[in-house]
C-alpha cells in the first residue's frame, strides 16, 4: 500500500551523445527507447519496468523531476487527498503524459522539485528471464549498475533567515506519503537544525535523501552496484574513461553505503552505492549525525569534506 | 575570434597527438599550432618528441599571475588540474555546475556546450565561459569570475 519506491528519474544533459556514451557505455544502463523531441529512455539490467532513467536534451544541466511508483491505482486518489491536505496542490495527468505509464499525480516538493507519483509501467522484465534465471546477464557494459537506487536533492537552507526547505520536504514526506527518516544530521549551537536527512519507503537506509544548500538543485543520482569490488572495478572503468570523479572509493558512515561520486558529460553528480547498508523498518529508531561528525558521516575514512562537495552540485 | 562547438574535440581519439585524423579534421587547430606553440624540450627519446608534436598554449590567470600550457585538446581546467596549478575553482568538469566561471580577456578559444543557468548569451559574447568547456586555440589571460563561497566564508551551520 502506498509509494513503493523510486521509479525514475528525468536528468536535463547538454550534449546527448556524450551523456548515452556515459550512462550506456561506463554506467552500463540499456536504452529501451526515446521519444520524438529527443528524450532518451534508458534501465538498468536488474529492472522489471521499462525505464528508470529519461534523459531530455536542455540547455541546462539538473533534474527536471523524479517519480515513485506506488502499490495500486487507487492509492494514487488516497495519495492525492493527503498531499490536498497537507497543502500542496496537485494535477493529476492523464495516461501516457509519463512515457508508458498510467496516470500520474504531479506536485511539487516544498522545496520546490518536481514530483510525480504513478502506479503502473510498461513491464519489460530482466534478459534473465524469471524462470531458473542465471545471476547475471552477458553483454553488459561499463560497470554494469543494477538499478536506480535513490536521489540526492538539495534544498535551500538559510537558518538566519528562517529559512529550512530540508525541514519542510521531511515533515512532507512523514505526513502526506508516509517516508520515514532513516538518518538525519542536526546543526547548530543546539543541534536544532536538521540540516539533512536520508528518508525510505523500501527496507534500505534510503530512497530520497535531502541535503541543505544555498539554492534547490540535483545533487547526486545513485545506482546500485553489489559490493565493494564492484565498486572498485567502477572505479576503473570510469578512471579509464577520463570520468571527472569527485570522491573515489570510500565508505559512507550515513547509511554504511560504499560509494564513489563522480559528474556525467554536462556536470550532474552520480553515484554508484553499494551494500544494503542495513536493514531498515518502519519501528527504526532515526540515527543522528552532529554537525562536529557530519563529515565523518557522510566520508567515514577521511572525515573531511572531499572537494567542493556540497558546493557544486546542478 | 570565438570559434565553438567544435565536434572534433568531442571524439576521444583527438587526445592521442599522433593521430592522423586529428591533422585532417582540426584545420583551426592546425593554422595557429606554429604561432602559439610552447613545445619544450630537446631530449632525443621518442615519447618526448612525440609531446613536443602537439601544439601548447599558454594560459595565465591574472588573479595569482600564475600560467600553465594547455593543448588545444584539452579544456582550461582539465589542464589546471592535472598539472596541479590552482586559481580557477574546480568543480563538475562537465559545464553543469558552474563554479569554474571565467572572463578571457585575450585570446582566441573554443567552446562547448555550457549550461544556461551559468552562461547566459550575453556573457558568452562578453568571454565569459566555463573554463571546463573551453579550450585554447592561442595563448590565453584569463580572470576568474566564479568563486567557490568556501573560499572566503566559513560555514556557520556545517553545510551552508
Amino acid at each position: 500500500m502506498g509509494v513503493m519506491r523510486i521509479g525514475h528519474i528525468n536528468l536535463r544533459v547538454l550534449d546527448m551523445e556524450a551523456a548515452l556514451k556515459h550512462y550506456e557505455g561506463v554506467l552500463g544502463l540499456i536504452r529501451v527507447d526515446e521519444d520524438a523531441d529527443g528524450n532518451v529512455y534508458l534501465k538498468g539490467w536488474d529492472e522489471w519496468d521499462k525505464y528508470s532513467v529519461i534523459l531530455s536534451p536542455a540547455d541546462q544541466a539538473g533534474m527536471n523531476h523524479v517519480a515513485f511508483k506506488v502499490r495500486r491505482d487507487t492509492d494514487l486518489d488516497a495519495l492525492r487527498e493527503k498531499v490536498e491536505a497537507y497543502g500542496i496542490s496537485t494535477e493529476m495527468v492523464p495516461p501516457g503524459t509519463l512515457r508508458d505509464c498510467g496516470r500520474a499525480l504531479k506536485f511539487n516538493l516544498p522545496s520546490g522539485h518536481e514530483f510525480y507519483l504513478y502506479a503502473q509501467k510498461a513491464f519489460v522484465g530482466k534478459a534473465v528471464g524469471v524462470t531458473n534465471p542465471e545471476p547475471w546477464p552477458d553483454g553488459l557494459k561499463g560497470a554494469g549498475v543494477h538499478w536506480l537506487d535513490h536521489a540526492l536533492l538539495m534544498c535551500e537552507l538559510d537558518p538566519e533567515k528562517g529559512v529550512n526547505k530540508v525541514a519542510e520536504n521531511t515533515k512532507f514526506m512523514e505526513e502526506a506519503l508516509d517516508f520515514r527518516v532513516a538518518e538525519q544530521v542536526m546543526v547548530g549551537p543546539d543541534h536544532s537544525i536538521q540540516a539533512a536527512t536520508w528518508m525510505f519507503r523500501t527496507s534500505t537506509p534510503h530512497d530520497i535523501a535531502f541535503v541543505g544548500g544555498p539554492k534547490m538543485g540535483l545533487h547526486h543520482v545513485a545506482f546500485f552496484l553489489d559490493e565493494w569490488n564492484d565498486v572498485l572495478k567502477a572505479a576503473d572503468i570510469m578512471a579509464k574513461n577520463k570520468i571527472k570523479m569527485d570522491v573515489t572509493p570510500q565508505r559512507h558512515g550515513i547509511t554504511r553505503g560504499y560509494t564513489i561520486y563522480f559528474f556525467d558529460p554536462s556536470g550532474n553528480r552520480n553515484e554508484t552505492f553499494a551494500g544494503l547498508g542495513y536493514l531498515t523498518q518502519p519501528d527504526m529508531p532515526t540515527i543522528t549525525w552532529t554537525e562536529e561528525n557530519l563529515w565523518r558521516g557522510i566520508f567515514y575514512h577521511t572525515g573531511e569534506e572531499a572537494g567542493e562537495f556540497t558546493d557544486v552540485y546542478t | 575570434m570565438i570559434r565553438r562547438n567544435i565536434d572534433f574535440l568531442l571524439t576521444p581519439q583527438f587526445e592521442h597527438v599522433d593521430c592522423p585524423n586529428h591533422r585532417r579534421r582540426a584545420p583551426a587547430a592546425q593554422k595557429t599550432a606554429n604561432k602559439g606553440t610552447k613545445a619544450r624540450g630537446g631530449g632525443s627519446n621518442v615519447k618526448a618528441l612525440a609531446v613536443q608534436s602537439e601544439p601548447r598554449y599558454e594560459v595565465t590567470v591574472a588573479e595569482t599571475g600564475e600560467s600553465y600550457l594547455c593543448s588545444p585538446h584539452s579544456h582550461l581546467l582539465g589542464a589546471m588540474v592535472a598539472l596541479g596549478r590552482k586559481g580557477i575553482p574546480s568543480g563538475c568538469h562537465g559545464g553543469g555546475c558552474g563554479v569554474c566561471k571565467v572572463r578571457v580577456v585575450a585570446g582566441d578559444y573554443s567552446t562547448l556546450p555550457m549550461s544556461r543557468a551559468h552562461i547566459s548569451p550575453d556573457e558568452e559574447q562578453q568571454g565569459i565561459v566555463l573554463a571546463c568547456r573551453t579550450f585554447p586555440l592561442a595563448d590565453l589571460r584569463l580572470e576568474v569570475v566564479g568563486k567557490l563561497k568556501k573560499a572566503v566564508t566559513r560555514k556557520k551551520f556545517g553545510l551552508v
